[in-house]
């Protein structure tokens, strides 16, 4: 059981904060986000310890328990998101003040409109692919789509943000 | 907005990261909330009472505080089980010694106005412990029962006669105690068992009726009350002590 919970223990420290991330842009909340994030690796981690074969791809486990986590959320709470600009302020590391402080602003106003998209597949996708720099075939994996489909999502999602973006 | 651009921006958010505490408490918590369920479902209860010490959260952050902790409890929880248990000991058992101990400790902490009774409230409990030994025929352990109800019977007669020399006024649970030590004297001669030298004893118990006559006298009392007292004087006279002190009892708490 040590040697288990030394190995979750490092599979913990090498997703908290990507499994955090994807959680905190979809709910744009701190405060669920960290509880979303720690009910995630628990469930992992009750699964982990008890299966002698090991799970298959950690990675794509964690990131479909969180995913079912946010969606078991907004079934409860309803479609009551807060947007929130606060919590989290990302800046760009260019050193010109006019450029980061614009740059700052636009990332902001992105990360708004992604929690803010309806089609929570559009916002997996983005998220998993520019975000977290996962490749097709892993997003795949984690969204139960097939390539070809996640592409098409890709496609769609990252118009309809853009779109959403002009808009504003 | 180009798409460039807009990649560039989603790119910006991996700047989003949690609190580092909290990552650390996270990641704590997992493992602990697998080992509460343990705890529950039977594990040691050094892992039981750390499971408790959950509801201070800020004072106990640090696991290492919390078994500290868990263990001084443990220690405490082990320590007042003995002593407990040792209430029911025996003379000659083990833990009979403890329940003097305890004894001891309790007329330690009380009042000096209290002692005396206290040192009563022990001899009574030898009487009742020798009762008890008696009706369980456990031979062996009537001598040092025996011997254990006259230490305590010698050292409560003591300091009875010198408080009475010295003029005190007697407590009540005195009256009370000394009227429950005589009939349970009376009790256990009854059963056949001789509990040997008791002049100290009885000499205290006399004394004490005679100071409570003496207060009694003192003290206003309606014509009711004088002829109880003069009842009470009668079987002092007779040697009654059980019917004298229960009047004087009675009289005292009027």
């Amino acid at each position: 059981m040590k040697n288990k919970q030394e190995e979750f223990g490092r599979i913990y420290d090498h997703y908290v904060d990507k499994i955090y991330r994807f959680v905190y842009v979809k709910v744009n909340s701190r405060e669920v986000a960290e509880d979303l994030t720690s009910d995630s690796f628990l469930r992992c981690w009750q699964v982990y310890k008890n299966d002698q074969n090991g799970i298959n791809n950690i990675q794509a486990f964690l990131y479909q328990i969180a995913r079912n986590l946010v969606t078991d959320h907004y079934r409860i709470k309803g479609r009551t998101q807060t947007i929130s600009t606060d919590d989290h302020v990302v800046s760009d590391p260019r050193h010109n003040i006019e450029e980061t402080t614009k740059n700052k602003s636009d990332i902001d106003q992105v990360r708004i409109v992604l929690a803010g998209l309806n089609n929570k597949d559009y916002q997996d996708a983005v998220i998993l692919r520019y975000v977290e720099d996962l490749s097709v075939s892993e997003i795949a994996e984690i969204t139960g789509k097939t390539e070809e489909n996640v592409r098409v999502l890709l496609h769609r999602a990252l118009k309809s943000v853009k779109d959403k973006i002009e808009k504003c | 907005m180009q798409e460039k651009d807009l990649i560039f921006n989603l790119k910006g958010l991996k700047q989003i990261k949690p609190r580092k505490e909290w990552a650390v408490l996270a990641k704590q918590r997992i493992f602990e909330a697998d080992y509460k369920k343990t705890a529950k479902a039977g594990a040691p209860l050094l892992g039981r009472l750390s499971a408790i010490l959950d509801v201070f959260p800020r004072f106990l952050s640090s696991p290492a505080y919390k078994y500290a902790l868990a263990t001084f409890m443990f220690v405490v929880l082990i320590a007042s089980s003995v002593v407990l248990y040792a209430q029911n000991a025996l003379p000659g058992d083990t833990l009979f010694s403890l329940k003097k101990v305890s004894e001891k400790t309790r007329m330690f902490l009380a009042a000096k106005s209290k002692v005396s009774g206290y040192q009563l409230e022990n001899a009574n409990t030898r009487l009742t412990e020798l009762t008890q030994i008696a009706e369980t025929k456990q031979d062996k352990k009537l001598a040092p029962a025996i011997k254990e109800f006259q230490a305590s019977a010698r050292e409560a007669a003591l300091n009875i006669n010198n408080s009475i020399k010295k003029g005190d006024v007697l407590d009540k649970n005195v009256v009370a105690q000394a009227e429950k030590l005589v009939e349970a004297k009376d009790k256990v001669k009854a059963m056949g068992i001789s509990l040997g030298d008791t002049d100290d004893i009885d000499n205290a118990l006399s004394n004490i009726v005679q100071a409570g006559i003496k207060d009694l006298e003192a003290s206003t009392l309606t014509d009711d009350q004088k002829i109880e007292l003069d009842n009470a004087k009668k079987d002092y006279e007779n040697k009654d002590y059980s019917s004298a002190l229960e009047k004087i009892l009675m009289l005292t708490q009027q």
